[in-house]
């Protein structure tokens, strides 16, 4: 029976495909209005500062201080805005995309040119990036092909958009994967009871950091369970590796891009409540390019009426 | 000519799917490292047994929240420590929890940039009351977890 299920699922793996899905124009609509909506809510919640002590990103090649004055920024914002609202509604990419990326990526730029890396805003900027660069590619691909130009994007491009960022989003995962098996010589899980320490500080730098009264110090009580029991921690934690390793399989389909969906934003959720660590915007992403809630609501009405 | 045939050119030239997008920029990420936007993801790649981080006191020891003084985080600012300390001993390679000087050399640059962006009266808040910035290591010894405290910058309250 085990033999049998292997080879159903080797069979299964074996004829994947990774073509591009088939998005409906009404989901792209969405997803590109909910994207939208998830850049202006990052950059209102975020504040550049105005030095660039380390510089980092884009911050290496130019100054962007000037950015960081609360009026630039509240204007870059409607800016934004105003571009983005051009790309929901199907206008060029390659054209509508590039002020807010650069803003955004501005921004990165220079809240990790403090001398701390944060990894909060990385993945909707390479959204951006992925979403900007396809757009621009297509339509100059077009014009040397069939000197047309054309200031909306068609259901093709926009589909091609939705699939580069999926690609940035996903390789992204991969990548933190190959981080971890590289940093410890592919002995990641077997390493991970040491996350009791993260754990420790994690608590500890939340109490101290927020610490309003003489309040007493409690120490997570799971990391002192996971140092006695080294066993817990590759069941608790391993499988987050293998969904960050195998996150390309996310492309191969409505249904696949669903279940890493969903298994990134429990990963994320585990995260939070055992390290106090809050990544909203990748949860987000997760929603709105793997999980595609308005498709399956759809599905599940037109199952329910009998219709599928 | 649709987008669709010109992007089907394109990936029978380029044979490029999804599957190996994701796995060709994985890799891209990988050489790039941090340089934003772009990221090889490592926290909590090397999963070192021990673990690092900062909070402040008054001069009584009465612990006083590092976000309320400085609008950042402990973690943030070790980071920053850490990278001040990399930046001024580049040519160094001992790790720099050895050395205690330059330890406290680079948290004392610390916070004094951290208090230099503070406006006036919230910096005089923070003077008053002669603020300690304690270091604190997280290891595990004999399967016990031990913290181990460090005070790297003292600063006497300096009265209005």
């Amino acid at each position: 029976m085990i033999k049998s299920a292997f080879h159903w699922l080797w069979c299964r793996l074996t004829s994947l495909s990774d073509e591009r899905i088939a998005f409906a124009q009404w989901e792209m609509f969405l997803m590109r209005a909910a994207f939208a909506g998830l850049v202006l809510w990052s950059m209102g919640k975020n504040m550049p500062p105005d030095s660039q002590p380390l510089p980092n990103g884009l911050c290496i090649l130019f100054d962007l201080t000037w950015l960081g004055q609360p009026a630039t920024w509240a204007q870059a914002q409607w800016i934004t805005a105003g571009f983005l609202t051009c790309f929901v509604f199907g206008l060029s990419g390659g054209i509508t995309l590039l002020v807010p990326m650069f803003f955004y990526v501005a921004m990165g730029s220079l809240i990790n040119s403090q001398g701390a890396i944060k990894h909060h805003s990385q993945l909707i900027a390479m959204t951006l990036v992925a979403m900007w660069l396809s757009a621009l590619a297509v339509s100059i691909w077009r014009i040397f092909r069939s000197r047309r130009f054309s200031i909306f994007d068609d259901v093709g491009t926009q589909r091609i958009g939705i699939q580069w960022a999926m690609i940035a989003i996903a390789a992204s995962y991969v990548t933190s994967a190959f981080s971890k098996l590289l940093a410890t010589d592919g002995t990641w899980i077997f390493r991970t009871p040491n996350l009791a320490v993260e754990l420790v500080k994690s608590h500890l730098t939340v109490f101290h950091d927020t610490i309003t009264t003489s309040q007493v110090v409690e120490y997570p009580p799971l990391a002192a369970f996971l140092v006695e029991h080294v066993w817990v921690a590759p069941l608790l934690f391993g499988p987050g590796l293998f969904i960050e390793l195998f996150f390309f399989l996310a492309l191969a389909g409505r249904g696949w891009a669903a279940v890493f969906g969903l298994g990134a934003i429990l990963m994320h959720v585990i995260i939070t409540l055992v390290m106090k660590l809050v990544f909203p915007e990748h949860e987000a992403l997760m929603l709105i390019f793997f999980v595609n809630v308005p498709f399956w609501a759809v599905v599940s009405v037109r199952w329910a009426r009998g219709k599928i | 000519m649709t987008a669709g045939d010109v992007i089907g050119g394109l990936r029978r030239r380029l044979k490029i799917g999804g599957f190996l997008g994701v796995i060709g920029v994985a890799i891209a990420l990988q050489f790039i490292g941090e340089q934003f936007p772009f990221s090889n993801f490592p926290m909590y790649a090397g999963l070192s047994s021990r673990s690092e981080f900062i909070y402040f006191t008054d001069v009584t020891g009465t612990k006083v929240g590092t976000w309320w003084w400085f609008g950042e985080g402990g973690a943030a600012m070790m980071k920053v420590l850490r990278s001040v300390w990399k930046k001024e001993n580049s040519n160094e390679s001992r790790p720099y929890r050895e050395d205690k000087v330059a330890q406290k050399t680079a948290a004392n640059y610390v916070y004094d940039t951290y208090l230099a962006i503070q406006p006036e009266e919230k910096r005089r808040q923070i003077e008053a009351v002669g603020p300690r910035l304690v270091y604190v290591e997280v290891t595990v010894k004999d399967g016990e977890l031990v913290l181990t405290e460090t005070v790297l910058v003292e600063r006497e309250p300096v009265r209005p």
